[in-house]
């Protein structure tokens, strides 16, 4: 019954903290995988599934703040959900800005606290998704070769076959030849679509 | 300005200096103030750092015991689940309670040395302490004590911190009472032949009905208690000794009694 498509992950330097956590979320069958500290976590081995973190914010050793900006550091993309003792303004504040799925303080309502995680794994899977998309779409363009990309590149600016073909040096047969593969292989429909798809590759590129 | 401040010997030293100035009751309003905002300070570092303590096993058990109540009504936690659940919830209420108990050990007063006290020379040595507050408001104390009265049993440094706290408090009362109105009585008497009462009357606003429950309460912020804890401290005091502490309106503004059991009754 356990959501095997997602893992929480918990670091709290209070061994009572994190068996409530972990109770608290097998209650609503989300698997954990908890750390008593940041360097514990970020020398484990984590599952590649959809996942959250969430983190004490005042910790001895690397506090949830450096914790925070490490993993951003590494690239590492996992919403992170903070929790503290104090309603820290500056600190929520820091935190925010730096990307934090959540901030909540303790003692923490159990709903609200189950639907940040719900929350923030919705969001874990979204970037998942959408990372794994920009990954084919890298892949479709990387089999391009060096003259497909050229014609592509002219046929989204909106040239002609014609203009392409003047430009470019070649046959209009060449160039609708060059054009049909680029299609096939982007397993693009219309140029709309092609446009569409190599908006998305751009900011990754 | 602090660093004189911080022995209160040396503030009334300077403070009788200023009573010669002229400026005194503005003053004894802002060394008031002053102690009031260094008592506050302390209180809530106290506070902060037993919240500190207190929140993680309470927020732990709290979150335990939600996470069970779940459990058992979806059915989504086996019995052992809950089972172990459990055992941590009481390991977490037990750690609680041994937080607290050590707070409590740590903060208690240095045990009561109980020795047969003469509760005139305990309201003697208050008055000479606080008669430079009394000169500062123009008050002259008037004492209407008992004479052969039989000693309680107590720990004479702290009912010495009562009666001069009642006269203290007694004194802020009638900070904006007219100077001839200004008065402070203490009395002792034999009230029955095991207990002894002391009453600390002044010329204040005095005390309303409602009020008058309330000021020993802690944290009370009513006109009379400074910070509303030192009343709170002196019902501790007295309630340790067996004994009773009350306010009452009187002719002439509020009369605080407290009563002790003689050293024979206890």
């Amino acid at each position: 019954m356990t959501d095997a498509q997602a893992l929480v992950f918990v670091v709290d330097d209070d061994a009572s903290t994190r068996d409530a956590l972990r109770l608290l979320m097998h209650s609503v069958h989300l698997p954990v995988q908890d750390y008593a500290t940041a360097d514990a976590f970020l020398a484990a081995t984590r599952p590649d599934i959809p996942s959250c973190l969430i983190l004490d914010v005042r910790m001895p050793g690397a506090s949830g703040l450096e914790l925070q900006q490490q993993l951003t550091a590494a690239g590492v993309d996992i919403p992170v959900i903070f929790l503290t003792g104090h309603a820290d303004v500056r600190m929520s504040v820091r935190a925010m800005k730096a990307g934090a799925a959540e901030f909540l303080t303790k003692p923490v309502g159990d709903q609200e606290l189950i639907d940040a995680v719900h929350q923030a794994l919705s969001v874990s899977r979204q970037a998942r998704s959408s990372r794994a998309a920009v990954a084919d779409l890298q892949q479709r363009f990387a089999s391009l070769t060096p003259r497909e990309k050229e014609v592509l590149h002219h046929v989204i600016s909106g040239r002609l076959n014609k203009q392409i073909a003047g430009d470019l040096g070649l046959s209009l047969v060449t160039v609708k030849l060059h054009r049909g593969h680029v299609m096939q292989k982007m397993e693009a429909g219309s140029v709309a679509e092609l446009v569409k798809m190599v908006q998305r590759l751009e900011p990754s590129r | 300005m602090s660093s004189h401040h911080t022995d209160p010997n040396v503030a009334h030293v300077s403070a009788a200096a200023d009573h010669a100035g002229g400026d005194s009751t503005e003053r004894g309003l802002l060394e008031r103030a002053f102690d009031r905002a260094t008592l506050l300070a302390s209180v809530e570092e106290l506070v902060k750092l037993i919240a500190h303590d207190v929140n993680q096993p309470l927020g732990a058990a709290l979150m335990t015991a939600r996470a069970c109540r779940r459990g058992l009504a979806t059915g989504s936690l086996s019995p052992e689940q809950v089972r172990d659940g459990l055992d941590r919830l009481v390991a977490d209420v037990e750690r609680v309670s041994e937080i607290l108990g050590q707070l409590r050990a740590a903060t208690r007063q240095p045990s009561a040395v109980l020795a047969a006290t003469d509760i005139n020379a305990v309201i003697q040595c208050a008055l000479a302490d606080a008669a430079p507050d009394a000169a500062r408001l123009g008050v002259t104390p008037v004492t209407n004590l008992a004479s052969g009265l039989l000693p309680v049993s107590a720990d004479p440094q702290r009912l010495q911190r009562v009666v001069r706290t009642l006269i203290g408090q007694a004194l802020d009362a009638m900070a904006s009472t007219a100077e001839n109105d200004r008065s402070l009585t203490l009395r002792s008497t034999l009230t029955t032949p095991s207990e002894v009462t002391v009453a600390v009357e002044d010329g204040g606003p005095g005390v309303s009905a409602t009020e008058a429950p309330r000021v020993f309460e802690p944290f009370t912020a009513t006109r009379r208690g400074r910070i509303g804890l030192e009343l709170a401290v002196c019902r501790a005091i007295v309630e340790d000794h067996d004994g009773r502490i009350w306010a009452v309106a009187s002719e002439r503004g509020a009369v605080f009694c407290f009563t002790l059991p003689t050293a024979d009754a206890r």
